[in-house]
């Protein structure tokens, strides 16, 4: 007992790869070293405060195991499947400066992500995101015809998307009381997402 | 310090400007030294004992947040073809000015690498007029940068466990002694008019074990039943680092330059 009371003043609390860690073992968890206020803040109860005899300028290590070890899910879609909460989040917030101009609307989501299963993912958790602030959110996604998608498609990005709200518009795909919010992967290297929105014919991207 | 890994390589608190970028580790120097949970120097058979343990060193790199994030760009190829990239470099902290500028230099390849017209810089402020970018029009003024990537590098902790010193020489070695060093690198990623496009913090650490008994588990696991990305011992730390953070740069400024592309198109194409 006494040996292991000395443990934690002989090796390093979070994991480091050594003798008995691999470097693939250390590597599925995410740690950070915060103050010791900040620790007892976002942990409470879980983290032991400090003694008055102890280091005033104590750091915790906190770890998290990743659900996923590496190299079980494309790069691409852990990166923003593990962000997803906060990236959902984010574009709710970036809605909010725009909703007393808009006034009583429904909201719609619409994904473009290269991996259906994903995209569905991502539609979930933006729509459940609109949802926890309380705005009246569709399962509907407006459409367009095959030849507007074959000119669109034909496009860059930054150019298509002010088109199709347009065409969302001028076909009633989209009617005035609704607000699309449309989630993009532009580029398969990119590891985040980028959102817009298309209201009345107008598009924006969300900063 | 009481003992530096004797590998050829720099410890995170030092200099490692002449190494090239793709085996090195990320230079940070040593801030002054601060107040320790009692002091070790002055120590002579703390001295003789480090001299022993220096002998057999493993120092080990474990990314902490943000390091061993996924990346999918490939540095190989042309992912930034004529994009003007200021690469700013800040010293202070734990970066000296030389550091910072050999820090710089390495970011700067590897984003010319990748097609970009790089710039670096470790003044606050825009790209210095000693160097602009170039321009089509002589007479036109030089054009600012696309993209500006900051990076600030400081340690955030440090330990030297003096336990783990008192029982590796009681136990000759065999049980190691041990000093870690917690880091971080803060990026962030402007356009040309100077909004924020994207912030990260990079963190990580290293830790040296010190002794016989460490050097010689961890030199047999390499010669027999390690792969070689699991090995752990000579230059491997600085190279594994040299990985992850070059990797994490060129995915940080892939991400903000597709930002910079829509937002940058918002005001032209908004109907």
């Amino acid at each position: 007992m006494i040996s292991v009371a000395f443990l934690p003043l002989l090796f390093p609390a979070a994991p480091a790869p050594g003798l008995a860690r691999s470097r693939a073992w250390a590597r599925q968890y995410d740690c950070e070293r915060i103050s010791d206020e900040v620790a007892l803040q976002r942990y409470p109860g879980r983290v032991r405060p400090s003694s008055p005899e102890e280091d005033p300028d104590r750091t915790v290590v906190i770890c998290h195991q990743r659900l996923l070890s590496e190299g079980l899910r494309e790069p691409r879609d852990e990166a923003v499947l593990r962000d997803l909460r906060d990236t959902a989040d984010a574009i709710a917030v970036a809605t909010e400066g725009l909703r007393p101009g808009l006034g009583e609307v429904t909201w719609l989501v619409d994904v473009h992500y290269p991996d259906g299963e994903v995209a569905d993912k991502i539609g979930f958790a933006t729509k459940n995101a609109l949802m926890k602030r309380s705005l009246s959110v569709s399962d509907r996604v407006p459409l367009l015809t095959a030849s507007d998608l074959g000119v669109l498609t034909r496009m860059p990005p930054e150019q298509a998307y002010p088109k199709a709200c347009r065409r969302y518009h001028d076909t009633g795909s989209l009617g005035d009381d609704e607000v699309l919010v449309a989630v993009v992967q532009l580029d398969v290297r990119q590891t985040t997402l980028l959102a817009g929105i298309c209201h009345q014919g107008r598009w924006g991207w969300l900063p | 310090m009481i003992g530096r890994c004797r590998t050829g390589a720099s410890a995170p608190g030092e200099a490692s400007s002449t190494e090239p970028a793709t085996s090195s580790g990320v230079a940070i120097h040593r801030p002054p030294p601060r107040p320790r949970l009692f002091s070790l120097r002055g120590s002579w058979w703390l001295g003789a004992a480090a001299l022993l343990a220096t002998g057999g060193c493993v120092r080990v790199y474990q990314p902490m947040s943000g390091l061993h994030d996924p990346v999918v760009v490939d540095p190989q190829l042309p992912n930034f073809a004529g994009l003007r990239v200021g690469v700013r470099c800040l010293p202070g902290g734990v970066l000296s000015p030389q550091e910072a500028s050999g820090m710089c230099d390495k970011i700067g390849s590897l984003f010319e690498n990748q097609g970009a017209i790089v710039r670096t810089w470790t003044t606050p402020g825009p790209v210095p007029d000693d160097d602009p970018f170039p321009s089509d029009d002589p007479d036109a003024p030089p054009p600012p940068a696309d993209l500006t990537m900051q990076l600030r590098s400081r340690e955030i902790h440090h330990s030297e466990y003096p336990l783990s010193w008192v029982v590796s020489i009681v136990s000759f070695t065999l049980v190691p002694a041990i000093i870690e060093e917690t880091f971080s690198h803060d990026i962030e990623v402007r356009d040309g008019s100077g909004f924020l496009l994207s912030r990260d913090e990079l963190q990580g650490r290293i830790v040296q074990y010190f002794g016989a008994g460490t050097w010689i588990g961890n030199t047999l696991l390499d010669l027999t039943l390690r792969s070689d990305e699991e090995e752990l011992t000579g230059l491997r730390a600085n190279e594994h680092l040299s990985a992850d953070f070059y990797a994490q740069l060129s995915q940080a400024l892939f991400d903000a330059h597709m930002r910079a592309r829509v937002l940058g198109a918002q005001v032209e194409v908004t109907p």
